[in-house]
């Protein structure tokens, strides 16, 4: 009897579980995990899988019905946009979050400041040396985030005026990634969301103005963005109830402790 | 094919240090057919590499560049010349500087082209057939020209105007006159497109360019997509100096799962209104299944019918088509 109760329950949870994927930036994706985290806790019957991949995987899946939350961390281009609708998906904005794109050195980098047009020249090849900028001295090893991520795609607009990046910066997949080779390259540069900021890594002021949470809400730090959980039409469903959730006071305490700045 | 593999060689060579990635599909068809020419007393029946795409693009800003070589197998060749390989798109995409401010995605395009007119640039041979501009041999899916495109705000649609050759990518000019092609796609809503497109050129008759005619092609389509369901309706109308012709087509498509659809397809298609009897239909149905990403099979049956005497013929395929 006890078995039959088991086998009972097991397959009622089965066929009322409740799927929802989320798949796209990585900036947004240690919200995303966090929040399912807590949200499964509170309901068993949800099953949330979220995947990675940047930005443009994510809207990619969404126009493909690959995914039910398309997370983004910048807007959606003209071009997908068009896409989409073409294919029958109408792409609303929920935005989440704010983040700032904090630029980082090494932590025994002398440089405390830069402004946005000496980052451009950096992140385009015509500065190579840090006695160019500041006191320090060695050729300046340019890291970024791979294109096709959205934090490379709001870099790229927001502080090189869409210029081409170097060839020689070292192109990474993640802003995980970027901290680490940053905080063991002495001669790094590199620039990761807010949420991924450490003791190791040394965070630069922006046209005078540090990255925090203050500047970012204010609008005054000039490499900040929003923060999408694109959905097909207004949410529905589980996905209406987890973006809900997200957008809760519970769930924007979520988004602050991932490192990210609220936007209620 | 010496050349061909040295081309290919050098090619990789060149776009592997431009960071160009290459990609492309190759389409291996059997084909079973009826054929209704009375000189041919069995039914043929091949297996073919029916086209292969090697493609190539770099990422360059704000001039970029993209390649296709298409490999394909004659039909009914039999000696060793039997491949044919031709480059069928050569293009650079320049991304226009202050234009784009305002029209999205305005670009410049020079060279071997897309032709935009009717299906020809959205046709992703869902059925193993080519579109009906294209199989009714109207227009060429590429040409030799300059073309100026864009995007409609909030991706409500498309735009493009190219100036062409007119002769198609596989032959060069013989005329002295360009052909003016236009084309305009509105999605008012998500999910239906409606799409118009316009073709002039003056082209030579036989083989000398003294006496030329006006070649006009008129195209107007609708799209409706919505959740598993694809429907699409086109009208085709050409005028070959005196000559008028018109034809329709109608696809519809349902998508059982994510791997697995049924198609069909009706098409009729008269080459001259003022003729009798000078008109055919033509009749597709079949199925396609994704074995996984990169593997796609299509089975196909389609019956063409005469308005003539003429008996009708048919043929099945199987196609397996690779993406790598």
């Amino acid at each position: 009897m006890r078995k039959l109760f088991i086998l009972g329950l097991i397959l009622s949870v089965g066929l009322f579980a409740q799927k929802l994927t989320i798949q796209g930036s990585t900036t947004v994706l240690p919200i995303a995990q966090y929040a399912a985290e807590v949200y499964m806790d509170n309901n068993p019957e949800a099953d949330i899988t979220i995947r990675g991949g940047g930005s443009g995987t994510g809207i990619a899946a969404l126009i493909d019905g690959a995914t039910d939350i398309a997370d983004a961390s910048r807007p959606m281009k003209t071009k997908e946009i068009k896409k989409a609708r073409e294919k029958g998906v109408n792409p609303v904005a929920n935005i989440i979050a704010r983040d700032g794109i904090a630029v980082i050195v090494h932590p025994d980098n002398l440089l405390n400041e830069i402004s946005k047009e000496d980052l451009k020249k950096i992140y385009t090849g015509e500065i190579a040396k840090w006695n160019k900028i500041d006191r320090g001295s060695g050729t300046i090893v340019v890291i970024s985030r791979d294109a096709a991520s959205g934090t490379f795609e709001t870099f790229n607009n927001l502080a090189l005026n869409k210029a081409k990046v170097t060839d020689g910066a070292l192109m990474l997949v993640s802003n995980l990634e970027v901290a680490r080779i940053v905080a063991q390259t002495p001669g790094a540069i590199g620039y990761v969301g807010l949420g991924y900021l450490s003791d190791e890594v040394k965070a630069l002021k922006v046209d005078g103005i540090i990255p925090s949470e203050e500047t970012v809400r204010n609008e005054t730090y000039p490499l900040a963005r929003p923060l999408f959980m694109y959905t097909n039409g207004s949410p529905g469903g589980l996905a209406k109830d987890f973006i809900d959730f997200i957008m809760s006071k519970q769930g924007q305490k979520i988004v602050q402790e991932a490192g990210f700045v609220p936007v209620k | 094919m010496k050349q061909f593999l040295l081309v290919l060689l050098l090619g990789c060579a060149v776009f592997s240090y431009a960071d160009a990635p290459i990609y492309g599909y190759f389409w291996c068809r059997y084909t079973y057919e009826n054929p209704t020419t009375p000189e041919v007393d069995e039914n043929e029946h091949e297996f073919a590499i029916k086209r292969g795409y090697i493609r190539w693009k770099t990422k360059t800003k704000p001039v970029s560049f993209k390649g296709t070589i298409d490999i394909a197998q004659k039909s009914g060749a039999t000696n060793k010349s039997d491949w044919r390989v031709r480059l069928k798109y050569a293009q650079a995409d320049w991304k226009l500087p202050y234009i784009g401010e305002y029209i999205p995605d305005a670009k410049l395009i020079i060279g071997l082209q897309k032709v935009y007119f009717g299906m020809m640039d959205i046709w992703k041979y869902p059925v193993i057939e080519k579109n009906l501009e294209e199989v009714e041999k109207k227009t060429n899916s590429a040409d030799l020209g300059v073309g100026f495109c864009g995007l409609l705000p909030a991706g409500y649609g498309e735009f493009a105007v190219q100036v062409f050759n007119g002769n198609g990518y596989s032959y060069t000019e013989n005329n002295t006159n360009k052909a003016l092609c236009t084309n305009l796609a509105i999605i008012p809503i998500p999910g239906i497109m409606l799409k118009g497109s316009y073709w002039y050129a003056k082209q030579p008759v036989g083989d000398t360019i003294i006496t030329q005619v006006a070649q006009n092609r008129y195209a107007g389509l609708l799209q409706i997509k919505y959740g598993p369901v694809t429907l699409i309706g086109e009208y085709l109308g050409t005028e070959d100096d005196e000559t008028k012709g018109m034809g329709y087509m109608g696809f519809g498509e349902i998508a059982v799962n994510k791997n697995f659809s049924i198609l069909g397809r009706y098409d009729y298609f008269d080459k001259d209104i003022d003729t009798d009897d000078d008109a055919h239909n033509r009749v597709i149905g079949g199925f396609n299944y994704k074995i996984s990403k990169t593997l796609l099979t299509q089975v196909n049956y389609q019956i063409k019918m005469y308005e003539d005497d003429r008996d009708s013929s048919d043929k099945a395929m199987i196609q397996f088509k690779y993406s790598y």
